[in-house]
């Protein structure tokens, strides 16, 4: 492969890509591979592209954590912290 | 039957029974006040088991016994409670075993529900021609929030069934409560201030506004100007689940997504974990299927392709040609040799043809050219020819001369 594989991600900017922008990414790229109108060079470069965003749906899924907390309110100071709660 | 007694003194006394007077008095009641409104307090107030509800309606002089049947009692929109203020219907009628009046209540409301009831549809259209409850200023909720905010109170059934129903849906979610009061004084203010909270801390995604179901006065909160501005001006997107399905809030058409309960919130806020992770699954057999299709037609064609090629090698091409010039020269031979030995057989029949008007062969087999002497003539006929002339006779082996002796 001559042409450099470009990092998704780092051109949004700031922030990552969401889990509905990277799964229609990847529902987009698999219907041009399924197109079948692509060269060679061109599927193989959609289909790692796809990969990438395919693993950034996972990594948003694996990487969640469980957690619930209770916000502390004082009358005047307002917010003074948090506390991790359980819910039944 | 019963005689009629015009004086309680002299003549004769018309004497009831307790059950005589007591029925007319029910029929006189019972035309004489039918359908009326009344309002009161409530006290002595009994949920009975078979479903009926008995009560007093009292205000600062007087009381009245109350019962409101269980069918009745169903249809209620509200709870009747300890020492509210209510307004009822009814009709009055006499329990006669006990010889007491009371009223036969059909139907019950909150009193000051009128007036409820217009400050919501006042606030409802200023707002709306305000444009706070339009369409397309509706932000979408986010596909999979990574930080949801609940805006509820703490204790209660509601926070209860959200949070249950998301882990249901996603076990890891991460939830941040900011815990409000949902009725009664300052919490409208409460909560409007939670929404403004949550959109200064910028970490929730998404947030989800609301309570239980309750009387109109209990949901009032959400009914505030104060909480629908807030609303409106929140950047991150609000659900308002308040109370049931049938209890609309001024909150719910400002917010950005209503939830008819607070378990349809919990539904609406986040995506089902196991149906993502079945949709991925999906969309990578097709990619993989997708790729591998591509290869093998791309193999395909260039398969035909190198076909194609080889018919064009510049060897083959000779190859063919001297082939072709072969043919040709093998036809050639071939019409040469066909007329040479069409021509050689003519020539051969020419020649035996030739052959067989050879005189010499005519000789051979016995014939013999007669002439007379001395001429090469041969002669074909006796005519003119005298006895005692002589011939000569060529034979095919020598000559004859002869002298004629007779034709």
């Amino acid at each position: 492969m001559e042409e450099e594989i470009k990092e998704t991600g780092s051109q949004d900017g700031q922030e990552s890509p969401s889990y509905e922008d990277s799964f229609t990414k990847v529902e987009a790229l698999v219907k041009e591979l399924e197109s079948g109108e692509l060269s060679l060079k061109q599927s193989i470069q959609k289909y790692e592209d796809a990969v990438k965003s395919m693993n950034r749906c996972y990594e948003l899924l694996d990487e969640a954590q469980k957690k619930i907390e209770i916000l502390i309110k004082d009358a005047q100071a307002g917010i003074t912290g948090r506390q991790n709660i359980e819910i039944e | 039957m019963s005689e009629k007694n015009l004086s309680l003194f002299g003549g004769k006394r018309q004497v009831l029974t307790v059950s005589e007077i007591t029925q007319q008095i029910k029929k006189l009641l019972a035309s004489s006040f039918r359908e009326l409104w009344i309002s009161g307090e409530v006290s002595n107030l009994t949920y009975h088991r078979s479903g009926h509800v008995y009560f007093t309606l009292k205000d600062e002089g007087s009381s009245i016994r109350c019962v409101l049947w269980r069918s009745a009692a169903r249809k209620l929109r509200f709870k009747i409670e300890e020492g509210s203020e209510i307004v009822v219907l009814g009709d009055i009628s006499v329990y006669e075993s006990r010889g007491e009046y009371q009223l036969k209540v059909v139907h019950a409301e909150p009193k000051g529900i009128g007036a409820l009831a217009l400050a919501f549809e006042q606030l409802k259209k200023k707002l709306a021609a305000e444009g706070l409850f339009d369409q397309d200023i509706k932000k979408p909720l986010p596909y999979l929030p990574r930080k949801i905010g609940i805006i509820t109170s703490p204790t209660g059934a509601a926070v209860r069934d959200i949070v249950r129903t998301i882990l249901g849906r996603f076990p890891n979610a991460h939830i941040i409560l900011n815990p409000v009061k949902v009725q009664g004084e300052s919490a409208a203010e409460e909560i409007a201030e939670a929404i403004a909270t949550f959109n200064r801390m910028k970490e929730v995604d998404v947030i989800i506004s609301g309570r239980g179901g309750g009387s109109l006065e209990d949901l009032w909160p959400f009914n505030e100007e104060i909480v629908a501005r807030a609303i409106f001006d929140s950047i991150i997107p609000v659900i308002s689940a308040v109370g049931h399905e049938v209890d609309v809030t001024i909150s719910d058409y400002v917010a950005d997504a209503r939830a008819a309960t607070p378990t349809a919130a919990g539904q609406l806020v986040v995506p089902n974990e196991e149906d993502l992770r079945l949709a991925l699954e999906q969309l990578r057999q097709r990619m993989v299927s997708a790729l591998r299709n591509a290869v093998l037609r791309l193999r395909e064609k260039l398969d035909r392709l190198s076909n194609a090629y080889a018919l064009r090698r510049p060897m083959e091409i000779v190859e063919q040609r001297m082939q072709r010039l072969d043919e040709t020269w093998r036809r050639t031979v071939r019409e040469i040799d066909v007329m040479l030995s069409s021509k050689r057989n003519s020539l051969n029949s020419a020649k035996s043809h030739l052959e067989s008007l050879n005189p010499r062969n005519v000789l051979a087999r016995g014939y013999s050219i007669t002439s007379m002497k001395g001429d090469s003539q041969p002669l074909k006929s006796s005519a003119g020819i005298n006895p005692g002339q002589f011939i000569e006779t060529i034979l095919s082996e020598g000559t004859i001369v002869s002298r004629v002796k007779e034709q």
